[in-house]
């Protein structure tokens, strides 16, 4: 596959270091309707070093989202810092890629111009923008399907136009917002193989925010369990040490996999069981009341 | 998998192209006996001809109206003043939708003003624009204006109000400014939000244009409906309603052409 000289394959990044992403002591609260504040976030520290593949887990509502806003710059932290490589993120990142739980595909555009959106708005010349494009549809399969609109796409496709759209902007930071979790388990796995290959290298720091603590296992470096919101906060941390490249049925294989997924399951069972025993402490309160 | 999308799609396209399947000819037949039944009728006395005229009676009077060129400056009069109508209120309908739905506090006073010209029958302007700007076209244009303009804004209004949030931080986050989201996402979300709307406007400002010149005018085709009417010529008022009726659905036929064109992807969804 011959690619010109000007177009870097894919994450080859020549001499950077990819960068780190630091939370220190961030607040985050959103308004309510009563006039009062709603927290979300009450002082999370984070540290992810820069190269390394971190999942966040936690129960619904947690913030996961939240904490990736915070870094692509979508919003704002009310209290302590948010940190891209040493420099306080004041708006939207361009360095950042974000690939969202909805594939948010313009619809009016064919798949060829999807892709090529983020170059175009960078003002790419035209020739680069379109070898680019021709190159990333070949990585992710979809040579062939240029002039389509994501309306004629399965949702795996349109997944994968979006993994592109991302990818061709060569970002130093990837964002993920549960992004496999509206595809089957089959398209998944292949979705999770992909994302290990044109996505781990060393080279990117990732933020992966799932429900699924098994996939956060085989995939990441590290995994941070949130506690249950509001006001959460981090509860736990932990190393993920399986060599790189990973094997994704053979990770999950491995002896080590049940312990660490025993063990974090622990921690996650008891934040998810204090979000719905609040509920059902509610529910009983307001038959009480009945 | 390719292969089967191409297909597919040729599929949906070459449909639209057929002229000639079950449902069409079932209604030219439904409309051919009705009118040879008309006919017969006409013919044999059974329907009065003087009030209910004849279909080939009709043919016969807008026949003689193309052929003395008496029609043109009628039809022309009314395409003018409609068009016209459409226009500025296309121009005026999308501007204050556009501020509005970026200005609360305007909004605020726009829109209930709005929906309350909306849920009323707006023709009702028309005498006092006909006061106002006379019995030339410009009252005709205003009203035709008029009828069109409110649905125009609510069109642009609540279009931009309900463009998907995900879609603008996706365009910020590949890098684009205030005025990329501008051009990528908000006036293409409009533009669907429009195309939908001309169906109803275009119906109104013809409406606007031939009720304004029915109540008082000296051409277009509602002062020939209106001459028609009081020297009870039944031929000529029918076959003037299927010029009406007539012109409309071309201007239909063209705009759904273009509507085709420009939201292609929206015809695969």
């Amino acid at each position: 596959m011959a690619i010109a000289p000007a177009v870097a394959p894919p994450g080859v990044l020549p001499g950077k270091h990819p960068p780190d992403v630091v939370l220190d002591q961030v607040v985050k609260r959103f308004p309510r309707p009563d006039g009062g504040d709603y927290v979300v976030l009450a002082g999370i520290d984070l540290r992810v070093d820069g190269g390394t593949f971190c999942s966040i887990v936690g129960p619904s509502g947690c913030g996961k989202t939240t904490i990736l806003r915070l870094v692509a710059g979508l919003t704002r932290a009310d209290g302590g810092r948010v940190l891209v490589a040493g420099q306080a993120v004041t708006r939207v990142n361009p360095r950042v890629g974000f690939l969202f739980q909805q594939d948010a595909l313009l619809p009016w555009r064919t798949v060829h111009d999807n892709v090529a959106l983020g170059l175009r708005l960078r003002g790419t010349p035209k020739d680069e923008v379109k070898e680019r494009v021709h190159h990333w549809l070949r990585v992710v399969g979809l040579a062939g399907f240029e002039r389509h609109y994501p309306a004629q796409l399965s949702g795996g496709m349109r997944k994968r136009v979006a993994i592109a759209q991302t990818l061709i902007c060569e970002p130093e930071i990837i964002l993920m917002d549960e992004p496999f979790t509206h595809l089957d388990a089959q398209a998944r796995l292949f979705m999770e193989e992909d994302l290990l290959d044109l996505f781990v290298d060393g080279k990117r720091t990732i933020l992966f925010v799932t429900h699924d603590l098994d996939e956060a296992i085989a995939l990441s470096d590290v995994v941070v369990v949130m506690s249950a919101g509001p006001a959460s906060t981090i509860r736990a941390r932990q190393r993920i040490e399986f060599r790189r490249p990973r094997d994704l049925l053979g990770v999950r294989r491995d002896p080590g996999f049940g312990e660490l997924s025993a063990a974090l399951w622990r921690q996650l069972h008891e934040e998810v069981a204090r979000v719905y025993g609040r509920a059902a402490r509610d529910r009983v309160r307001s038959d009480q009341q009945v | 998998m390719g292969e089967r999308l191409a297909t597919e799609f040729a599929a949906t396209s070459k449909c639209r192209k057929r002229p000639l399947d079950g449902p069409t000819i079932i209604r030219a037949a439904v409309v051919a006996v009705c009118l040879l039944g008309w006919e017969a009728s006409a013919r044999v006395g059974l329907v009065d001809k003087f009030f209910f005229s004849s279909p080939l009676l009709i043919v016969g009077a807008i026949g003689q109206q193309f052929a003395s060129g008496a029609i043109y400056k009628h039809l022309i009069a009314t395409l003018t003043e409609a068009l016209w109508g459409l226009l500025l209120a296309l121009l005026a309908g999308a501007a204050l939708g556009w501020v509005a739905a970026r200005n609360r506090p305007l909004a605020a006073v726009v829109e209930p003003a709005l929906m309350l010209l909306n849920s009323v029958p707006r023709i009702v302007a028309g005498p006092i624009l006909i006061m106002w700007l006379g019995i030339g076209p410009p009252s005709k244009v205003a009203l035709a204006f008029f009828l069109a303009f409110v649905v125009i804004f609510f069109a642009v209004y609540s279009g931009l109000r309900e463009v998907d949030q995900a879609l603008v931080e996706r365009v910020l986050v590949l890098g684009g400014t205030e005025r990329d989201v501008l051009l990528h996402v908000y006036a293409p979300s409009v533009m669907v939000w429009v195309f939908s709307s001309l169906r109803v406007t275009v119906g109104l400002a013809f409406t606007g244009a031939i009720v304004g010149e029915f109540i008082a005018s000296s051409q277009g085709l509602g002062y020939l409906l209106s001459f028609a009417q009081s020297s009870y010529n039944a031929s000529l008022l029918m076959g003037v309603v299927c010029l009406i009726m007539a012109v409309v659905m071309l201007l239909f036929l063209v705009l759904s052409r273009i509507e085709a064109r420009v939201m292609r992807w929206k015809a695969l969804t």
